[in-house]
């Protein structure tokens, strides 16, 4: 693993570096692999601080060693600081911070080679900003998008041009959680729900742990399909070629070789864009019989649209957002086989009902029979292929990004494609690593639909451990991450929009937010 | 005399009210404990084969790959 000091960040932010940027990247590719050839290499302090020059810069690094229950032993590189030429100004104050000094002074708190507690490892979480596996190292292009170089020196490996290669870089922390999620086995682990604000890269932790997955397709060719859902087509281009850089990167610094055609054939039938997915899965005769294109509402966007359209001006007492938001969270979204009457939404827990009773009955008489009768949406498919038990249960690893967007009912279909709903798990043990992962952010949904991470969860324990549990053995338990740094933000702007969040809280009386935490 | 049966009486009949709302039901609570020593009928389903079982594996960290 390379982690890079906030220092190292910074300072690559400058253009003189960004503009050198091959250079270092040429001696780091040194350090990570033949450190006798081209470059020298100097203990600053013992055992760990060193340093790494040629004759157009230097690097200061230290290495570690990772020996950590649940983490796997690995070394990491902590990239210092960088400089055109020696800085011995630079290099006492590293010298005094390894003593507790100066503005170093954390490095202290790591003060072995051989990092043996959690403690160790979150003081070095927390001063760095970035970090990256060293196969990145196998591909310069993939390299620079992570340095934010903005000139690529070639074209990454089968990029296609027009697209936008997500940022490959994780923040430590979800290093962390990616590594427990890849290695744990004695306690839950998967499925997980993972909630990140933006900024937080949680789409970034989902592309690398599904890599992992399709490489076991690939190398082991174990039956069952593999899917990744999105919600825009553009999201699934980028998560695509990432997912796919990843792999080729991965395997070239190993030195091995991937079948390509394979590879792109995996990938091509594993990523969807959602209402895409539902779709295909519907005979075309039924297609155009029972969903025609014309009346199709992709988006709360043409919803708004369709609203004026099916409300009486006179009676328009609630916005559309309203409207759209009973509709796809209750009356069509709660229930996979029956739609929610308003006798049925008064008989929810309190805590699952978030519109007042009026509202509901004023949408269910003024806008669903007319929306009802005029259009359809993801919905109404995934409805009718629940009734018509037509969920194909042959899904083995199952990924959707962007879970904020998806109702209940639409979860319910989701656990009905996995294969394992088709076997009795109870030989299995304790904790199954069930391969469903779900990242999400509720502040950034498309669709209002309320969306509540405990909901979520509740309604999917109930229903997956009905199915796949049915005795309650503890077969399957679910795991929740929180990605709580904000890595890509000065601490004044997290704690302007941590005032925020206390303000909706109080405001709107809820209780979902995350406040996150500042890195200084 | 009157007044206290009276009161008595509204006494009681509260009582059964909020027996009524908050006492389990004596068939509800005969089905759940049923239920508890209900022995579980055996799956119909096949056990999981090893091929699939695969899949709910740590990865191994002993190599460095993706």
């Amino acid at each position: 693993m390379i982690f890079e000091s906030r220092t190292r960040v910074k300072r690559f932010e400058e253009e003189k570096y960004k503009e050198l940027a091959y250079r270092y990247y040429d001696i780091l590719n040194k350090i990570v692999g033949q450190p006798s050839t081209g470059i020298e290499i100097e203990q600053l302090e013992k055992p760990m601080l060193s340093i790494a020059k040629d004759s157009h810069g230097v690097i200061y690094y230290c290495r570690f060693l990772v020996d950590v229950t649940e983490h796997p032993s690995e070394e990491i590189i902590l990239l210092l600081d960088a400089r055109d030429k020696r800085d011995h100004r630079l290099e006492n104050e590293l010298r005094n911070g390894i003593k507790g000094k100066g503005k170093f002074s954390w490095l202290s708190k790591v003060n072995s080679e051989i990092i043996t507690e959690n403690a160790q490892l979150d003081d070095l979480s927390r001063q760095s900003g970035r970090a990256y596996f060293a196969y990145i190292l196998a591909d310069e292009y993939l390299w620079r998008l992570i340095e934010g170089v903005k000139k690529p020196m070639r074209k990454a490996i089968g990029q296609s041009e027009g697209v936008d290669i997500v940022n490959p870089a994780l923040s430590v922390e979800e290093i962390l959680i990616l590594n427990k999620t890849k290695y744990a086995s004695d306690r839950v682990v998967l499925p997980l729900f993972d909630n990140g604000r933006a900024g937080s890269g949680k789409s970034t932790m989902l592309y690398h742990l599904f890599a992992e997955y399709v490489m076991r397709r690939l190398k082991s060719k174990l039956p069952g399909r593999l899917l990744f859902l999105t919600y825009t087509k553009r999201l699934l281009e980028e998560s695509k070629k990432t997912v796919e850089n990843l792999l080729k990167v991965g395997t070239e610094f190993i030195g091995e070789s991937l079948n390509d055609n394979e590879l792109i054939g995996i990938l091509n039938e594993a990523f969807w864009v959602f209402p895409e997915f539902l779709m295909h899965l519907i005979p075309q005769e039924e297609r155009f019989r029972k969903f025609p294109a014309e009346k199709f509402i992709t988006n709360f966007g043409d919803f708004s649209r369709a609203y004026d359209k099916i409300t009486p001006k006179t009676a328009k007492l609630y916005s559309p957002d309203m409207a759209w938001h009973v509709i796809r969270t209750y009356i069509k979204g709660y229930n996979p086989t029956n739609e929610l009457t308003p006798d049925d939404y008064r008989e929810l827990p309190k805590k699952e009902r978030n519109v007042p009773i009026e509202m509901y009955n004023w949408v269910w008489e003024n806008v669903w029979p007319r929306y009802k009768e005029n259009y359809w949406d993801t919905q109404d498919i995934v409805r009718y292929l629940i009734v018509k038990d037509a969920v194909p249960p042959e899904y083995s690893v199952i990924f959707c990004d962007e879970a904020q967007d998806f109702t209940r009912v639409e979860l319910h279909f989701l656990w009905r494609l996995l294969i394992y709903r088709e076997y009795d798990l109870r030989k299995q043990g304790k904790n199954l690593r069930i391969p469903l992962v779900f990242a999400g952010d509720p502040f950034q949904t498309i669709n209002p639909t309320g969306f509540r991470w405990e909901a979520l969860e509740s309604g999917f324990y109930t229903e997956i451990s009905e199915a796949l549990d049915p005795e309650g053995l503890g077969l399957v338990e679910f795991r929740h991450e929180d990605l709580s740094f904000n890595y890509r933000s000065t601490a004044p702007i997290v704690r302007f929009g941590n005032l925020l969040q206390m303000w909706r809280k109080w405001f709107f009386k809820v209780s979902d937010q995350i406040l996150q935490k500042p890195l200084a | 005399m009157v007044k206290s049966i009276a009161s008595l009486l509204k006494l009681t009949n509260q009582r059964e009210k909020l027996s009524a709302k908050y006492m389990p039901n004596e068939n509800d609570l005969k089905n759940t404990i049923k239920k508890l020593y209900k022995t579980p009928e055996l799956s119909k389903k096949p056990f999981l084969p090893e091929s699939l079982s695969n899949w709910l594996l740590p990865f191994d960290f002993s190599k460095k790959k993706p």
